[in-house]
């Protein structure tokens, strides 16, 4: 078997399963944290899933796509957490209103969202619109979205991958999802707002 | 269009949600046509979810880079060089069994006897709770009648040292040299009879157990052990802390949280 294989150190093994896996890695980490340290982040969560491979920490219950994904939401949450605190040590500089021509608007980020809007990975408008709204809406919905809606994981998987069952997870899809809706549809006003046009003809 | 009563929009909601999972049977789906042509707020719910949830399905996974295969595989070269560490695995499934054993034993502890009445609970002090597990059962006979709190926070307390005590002798791992934490109590036995106010002996000299003081096996069964006597407080002081170590640890080692008891981690400080 491939895992066992990776774990007795065969090089060749553990790279079939990191290419299997590193872009849905990737992927969930750059919905979670933005797209900063995504990269390093992808890295450092195979370079653990391989340390507790080698160490006989996963024994084969799960998947081990499951376990890894563990592994990876486990490691976003825990970088959500690492910057939240860090400002919170930094102090306010980092949110502080910012000085426009208009005088001084709030920074409306949330703040264990990084968000960058000049990063070279956006690639597409709907890209940027959905960054944006998933970076407004609390990290638990960002986090379902992003294994269900996202990277289309089944239900059954996604609930294994956060350790909750089946019903608690769909209900859980259904919140995010309504969250979401309704922050898009302030993104939108805003938008709208912005560019001096009302495109959705009625607000609510 | 009139709204409908809010039973159905909430099963009318739901099924908006299964259409976007494509769950919904053809006829199912013609059903829910028929309802969101009659009641605005759903349609208006199901065309601000289908649009947003469409954005997403649209957009799909993040796409990540080419380069990003090699620079883990070439992170990961020495690790995969290195022999691959033995877990003693037999000694964490151990450490379980024993802990589980030791807090069945710890809640068992408590029940009262009716049956044995003017028999005050009798726990050993001092040296006695050295005694290996198969010794516990004799010396944790319970209690009858009323206790009072101070009395059950003691009996608590002293359930958790042997119940940990027991936990560390399945592990042979040794203990601290003080022969307990907080000296259990020791009722007048056959003396004050159904008087119910016992009052320890050793609580002079016993001090109260800290988190600090604990092994992650004495955490793992002190909160069964303190919930069971009623004091609450402390067993959710436990808990907090055992599910932000149990978390701690998982996000530093990626495993699911659990009973994981490295070499380190098998003494207390």
């Amino acid at each position: 078997m491939l895992v066992d294989r990776a774990r007795e150190g065969d090089a060749a093994a553990f790279g079939v399963l990191v290419d299997r896996y590193y872009r849905r890695i990737y992927g969930v980490v750059y919905r979670m944290c933005g797209p900063d340290d995504a990269e390093d982040l992808t890295q450092e969560i195979f370079l653990k899933g391989l340390g507790a491979l080698r160490s006989f920490q996963f024994q084969g219950t799960a998947s081990f796509r499951t376990w890894l994904y563990r592994i990876a939401v486990n490691a976003a949450i825990n970088e959500l957490r690492r910057r939240k605190r860090r400002r919170q040590v930094e102090g306010p500089s980092l949110d502080s209103p910012v000085s426009t021509s208009d005088g001084e608007v709030e920074r409306e980020l949330p703040d264990e969202h990084a968000v960058a809007p000049e990063a070279a990975a956006e690639q597409s408008e709907t890209q940027k619109v959905v960054r944006e709204v998933l970076g407004r809406i609390r990290p638990q919905h960002r986090l379902v979205l992003t294994l269900v809606d996202l990277e289309g994981m089944e239900y059954k998987e996604a609930a294994e991958t956060l350790g909750c069952p089946l019903g608690t997870l769909k209900s859980r899809v259904a919140r995010a999802r309504e969250a979401f809706a309704r922050e898009y549809q302030r993104y939108r006003r805003e938008e709208a707002g912005a560019g001096g046009l009302d495109l959705q003809g009625s607000g609510r | 269009m009139k709204t409908g009563d809010r039973h159905n929009c909430r099963v009318t909601r739901k099924q908006v949600q299964a259409r976007l999972d494509g769950a919904l049977a053809p006829d199912e789906a013609r059903g829910l046509e028929v309802r969101l042509a009659e009641c605005a707020a759903c349609a208006e719910y199901a065309a601000r979810l289908d649009e947003a949830v469409g954005l997403l399905h649209a957009v799909g996974p993040a796409p990540a880079p080419e380069t990003l295969r090699l620079r883990i595989m070439s992170a990961a070269r020495t690790r995969l060089a290195a022999p691959p560490v033995r877990h003693p695995v037999w000694r964490v499934r151990w450490a379980a069994a024993a802990a589980a054993v030791a807090a069945l034993i710890a809640v068992l502890a408590w029940q009262p006897r009716p049956e044995a009445p003017g028999n005050v609970a009798v726990t050993p002090a001092g040296p006695e709770v050295e005694a290996t597990s198969p010794d516990l059962p004799e010396t944790t006979t319970p209690a009858d009648g009323p206790v009072s709190s101070s009395t059950r926070v003691r009996m608590a307390r002293a359930a958790t040292t042997r119940a940990t005590h027991a936990v560390y002798t399945a592990l042979g791992v040794s203990r601290p040299s003080p022969p307990s934490v907080s000296a259990p109590p020791r009722t007048r036995a056959g003396r004050s009879g159904a008087s119910g106010e016992a009052e320890p002996t050793g609580a002079g000299r016993a001090p109260a157990p800290t988190l600090l003081a604990m092994a992650p096996q004495r955490v793992a069964v002190a909160p069964i052990a303190a919930y069971a006597s009623g004091e609450n407080a402390f067993a959710d002081e436990v808990v907090g802390n055992l599910v932000a170590g149990a978390m701690l640890e998982s996000y530093l080692d990626g495993a699911p949280p659990g009973l994981t008891l490295g070499g380190e981690g098998g003494a207390p400080r």
